[in-house]
This record gives C-alpha cells, structure tokens and sequence, in this order.
C-alpha cells in the first residue's frame, strides 16, 4: 500500500466515502454486515495474537531457531527427542504432576470442610464476614502472596522459625532445602487457591433446596446419613467441576515457582513451564522452548478434553 | 442417650468457634504480617521478630518511592490495565453479544467461540515465544504495547466466555420488538441491551482489572526495560535486587499492589462475589 505512491491518494477520497456509506449501513438495515463488524476487532486479534503463534510454535518446535543465531534448520523430532531423553525435563514433568495432584487433593478437602463450616454459622452477620475474610488470599497478587510467605519463611529472620526454635524444633532454609521447597510451594498454593474452591461449594450448598433436609430430618436421618444422601449428590457436580478447574489452572504453575526457588534446589521444583523458561527461553534457544510449549499444549487439552467438551456442549452456537 | 447429644452440643458449641479462630488466623496471617513488616522500622526486622510492631513508621513507604522509583511501576501498572480493560471490554462485549444472538448467521461464530474456549484453557507459554519474536522483530520490546496485548490476550477469552452467559438470559425477542419500533442494531446494543448486562459488566470488569494487575509470566518475559517494569515486576526485583533484602520495602510495595483488591471488597464486594463465583461455574 506504501509504494504505490500518490496515486493512491485521490483514490482514496472515493474508497473513503464508500466507507462512510459502509458505516452507514452496518447496523442500520443489515444485521450481517452489523454481526461482522462487532466480531471482527476480537477475530483479528485472536488470529495475530494466538492462531499465528500457536502455527509458529508448531513450525519452531521442528527447527533449531536460536534469536541470535543467524542460519535456521529443519531438524526435525530432534527437539522431542532431546527433550524426553534430557533427565530433567522428565523430572518437571513429573513435578507438575505431583505439584498438581497434591495440591488440587489438599484445595478440594479443605475448601470443602471450610464451605460446610462457614455454611453451618447460624449468624448470618458471622457467616459474610467469614466468607469474605476466607476469600482474601485469593484476591491478592500472587507475587504479593508469594513474597509475603517467603518473608515469614526466611531462614535469619523469618517468623516461622523463630517458632520453631522457641519451642525447640529444628529449623529450615525453606526454599534451598530439597525436603522442604516442593512441599512448601504446596502449602503456599492450597493457602492462596483453597478459597476459589470454598466459594463454589460454598454457593452450591447454598442452592440445595431447603426442604431436602427438612425431609431427612422428618425421616429421622442422623448428620452423616443427611450429608451423604442430600448433601454429597447435590455437590457432585461443583465438585467435579471445581476439580477439574483448578487442574488446569495449576498444571500451569510458574509465578510462584520462579519467585520463590527458580525451580531449585537441585530442580526439585521445576515444573513444566519452568523447565521451559529456563532452558528454552531465557536462552533464546526457541526451537528447544517451542518443543516444550507444545508438549505442555497437548498435556494441557488432554486435561481439559472433558471440559472443553462439556462446556461446548452446555454453550452451543 | 440424652445426656449424650448434651454432651456432643455441648462439644460442638466449645469446638466450632475455635475451628473459627484457627480457620481466620490461617488464613490472615500472612496478610497481617505483609501489613506488619511494611509498618515497623528495619531495627525491629532483625533479631526477635515481635508479631506486633512497636512503633509504626511510614519510612519503607517514602524509601519505596522517593528513591526506589515505585511510583513508575505503579504508574505503569495502572496505565497497562486501564488500557487493557477498556480494549479487552469493548471488544469482548461486542462479540461475546453476536455469538448468543441467533439472528446473526456468521460462519465464524462456531470455530471463533470454540477457539476462544481453547485459548481461555491454554497456558500463556503455548504463544509466549513466536510473540516474542514478533514483538522483538516489530522494534516494540521497550515499551509497553507487548504487556498490553498480553493482558488483552488473558481478557478477551475470560470476559467472551463470562458474558455469553448474562447475553443469553435476555430473551432476543425483546430485541426484536424494539427493532419492529425503529431501532437499529447499535442502538438496541447500546441502549437497549448492555444497561441490561451492566451487573454482569461490572462483575467482569473488576475479574479482568485484577487479572490484568496481577500479571506475571508474560511480564517477565515481554518486560525488558526498567522503565516499563509493573507492580509485579518491580516487586520481584526489590526482592532479589540486595544481598540482604529489606523486608520493609518488600512488605511496603506488597502493601500497595492490594490496593485495588481492597477498594473492590470495600465497595463491591458483591459484585465480586457473584462475579468469582459464576464466572468460574460458566461450564
């Protein structure tokens, strides 16, 4: 468009007005032109932004691109092969993993005894503040949270171990200490994560008809026969739903990790993501890194296959 | 037999405020010691740490922005998602509003609306590294478009897939009676519609500002230059910029990035409430 010069110009005078007479159109009379219009700003972005990367990705993932690296070849599996061969992008998978199970079993349990609590507050005053308070830790930064935990663990000056050796017990270099850096990660993920779950049963249990338990209670049902004949069935499908949330969102875990260990001590914390920020992407090496992003892509939609599908189902067009 | 239900109501009536106590310390805590440490001056940091400060100061919070430049970040910050918001809304809103409405026959309605589901479900490194080599080849690293973009990425997909809900609990056929009246498409949007969703608007908008706050693994990569650094970027930094890391200017920048969080709660908590919680069950 550049190089063709003035020309263009008195051109343009006459594809201007046509266009007003376009705008003029959109909207008024036909609700086909008005439809495009509407989806066309979010359609070309989502193609620059994410159709166009996920193919580079894909094309990247086969060669041996480095950014400061001049000459690019196809190298074929090369990448995949390296990567599954290479000891510690193994092992990130299976810290994603284990990082993701745990986590995810421990936000479940505990985000589902919080919401039966909080639930059975009679005061109804005592039962908002409760669940306000409750939600605190997931609205924070993340980054806040993760410096907030790192302070109160630091191993001189940290108030947890200062608790510790007041009542005698040994104390840890949390993050540099290979026993304690996963768990604790762990432990710092279920305190900021645990509310999303606690909410969404919490809203669930609240829209279990009334007259359900008044029935049990009639029938004479006992507190453990009432929770799992009315309470369980009718929390069946937030449960399996918020489990299957919080899978896919935590298979992703990076900003914790890389704040507070890097993926140390001895890898013992690198995930997936971080495994690729570290050997992909701060070396440039993008072939490498492309690899990786794609594998974590098809990890990812394999989880979420079941969502996706559901929510397809549930939200056609 | 009832002298044992005495005892077991007696039990819980002891056991459950406690639970209660325990529960609200766990969860307040880290939060109350953020608060704590940004407070206290750097004497009370070392040695034995007490849980309440003995004197309050407001020096971590002077030394944050009069010499660390904290002031930069927190502008930037707002800039990045203030205009993230708006364009990620607007162009959200818009097509989140044709894919519920079956008057409009696009062909692109099935595949955009499978693709968005996708894309909310994938993670930021599936696109990281061909945006940074575009960003890279476009000369644009130093500035702030590619952070930008990227919460605009995050955005669109969340705020299309949470409005497509409050959309379709309108029945269309209102539109159409209004369109028999005279209107025309955007004006029924416009005028008609979106005062309708506004509830729904303000619940996503608020979601998508902290997203857009709290952003962390595009940053890192896409943020080279200090002068573009945000809140979270910055934050890390302070953390591993000195050997020995001053908790109190940690503490104090931790402080101020909940700002936003604590106006939300504070003025509508409702909103947020209802927005975490439907935003997330959109199947």
């Amino acid at each position: 468009m550049l190089d063709k010069g003035s020309a263009v110009n008195t051109e343009n005078y006459r594809d201007q007005s046509a266009f007003i007479r376009l705008l003029g159109r959109l909207g008024m009379r036909n609700s086909r032109s008005f439809a495009i219009a509407m989806v066309i700003p979010t359609l070309i972005f989502m193609v620059i932004m994410t159709v166009y990367p996920m193919i580079s990705t894909v094309f990247y993932s086969f060669t041996d691109f480095k950014l400061l690296k001049p000459d690019t070849d196809f190298i074929g599996l090369e990448n995949f092969i390296s990567l599954f061969q290479n000891e510690y992008f193994r092992k990130a998978i299976w810290v994603t993993v284990k990082f993701t199970a745990l986590s995810v079993f421990f936000e479940m349990i505990i985000g589902l005894l919080l919401a039966l609590y909080v639930n059975s507050i009679q005061n109804r005053m005592i039962q908002k503040t409760m669940r306000i308070t409750m939600l605190l830790p997931y609205l924070f930064p993340t980054v806040t949270v993760a410096l907030s935990w790192s302070m109160m663990l630091s191993p001189n000056y940290g108030v947890v171990n200062q608790w510790l050796s007041t009542i005698g017990l040994p104390t840890f270099s949390w993050f540099a200490d290979v026993a304690t850096a996963f768990p604790m990660l762990v432990v710092i993920d279920v305190w900021q994560n645990t509310p999303f779950v606690f909410l969404l049963i919490y809203a669930a249990l609240q829209s279990i008809p009334q007259d359900q338990y008044k029935a049990a209670m009639i029938d004479g049902a006992g507190t453990r026969n009432t929770f799992r004949y009315i309470t369980l069935p009718n929390l069946k499908t937030s449960l399996a739903l918020c489990a299957l949330l919080r899978t896919i969102d935590t298979f992703r875990i990076f900003d914790k990790v890389n704040l507070l260990t890097g993926g140390g001590p001895a890898n013992s914390t690198t995930t997936i993501t971080q495994y690729i920020y570290n050997f992909g992407i701060k070396p440039l090496k993008f072939g490498l890194g492309s690899a990786g992003a794609l594998i974590m892509t098809v990890l990812v939609l394999i989880l979420a296959a079941i969502y996706i599908k559901n929510a397809l189902k549930s939200n056609p067009n | 037999m009832n002298t044992n239900i005495k005892v077991k109501r007696i039990l819980t009536r002891i056991f459950k405020p406690i639970a209660g106590i325990i529960i609200v310390l766990i969860t307040v805590f880290p939060i109350y010691w953020l608060v704590a440490m940004s407070v206290r001056p750097m004497s009370e940091m070392t040695g034995h740490i007490s849980l309440l400060p003995h004197s309050f100061t407001l020096e971590h919070f002077a030394e944050l922005f009069v010499e660390k430049g904290f002031g930069t970040a927190l502008i930037n910050s707002i800039e990045v998602t203030l205009i993230s918001l708006a364009v990620s809304l607007l162009f959200g809103l818009c097509a989140s509003y044709v894919l519920t409405r079956n008057r409009f026959r696009v062909a692109i309605k099935k595949p955009l609306n499978t693709w968005i589901l996708i894309v909310r479900i994938l993670p930021p490194i599936a696109f990281t590294i061909p945006l940074y080599i575009m960003f890279n080849k476009l000369g644009i690293m130093n500035t702030k478009i590619p952070i930008i973009m990227a919460c605009i990425l995050i955005n669109i997909p969340f705020i299309i897939w949470f409005m497509v809900g409050f959309f379709r609990n309108l029945p269309e056929d209102m539109e159409k009676s209004a369109r028999v009246d005279g209107a025309n498409e955007w004006q029924l949007f416009t005028k008609i519609v979106l005062p309708l969703v506004l509830p729904g608007i303000a619940a996503v908008a608020m979601l998508s500002f902290m997203y857009a706050w709290n952003e962390y693994t595009y940053s890192i990569i896409f943020v080279q230059s200090p002068s573009t650094y945000t809140i979270p970027l910055k934050l890390a930094l302070l953390n591993s910029d000195d050997t020995l890391t001053n908790f109190g200017l940690v503490a104090a920048g931790g402080v101020v990035s909940a700002i936003p969080m604590l106006l939300f709660i504070i003025f509508a908590q409702n909103y947020l409430i209802t927005g975490l919680s439907s935003g997330a069950v959109k199947e």
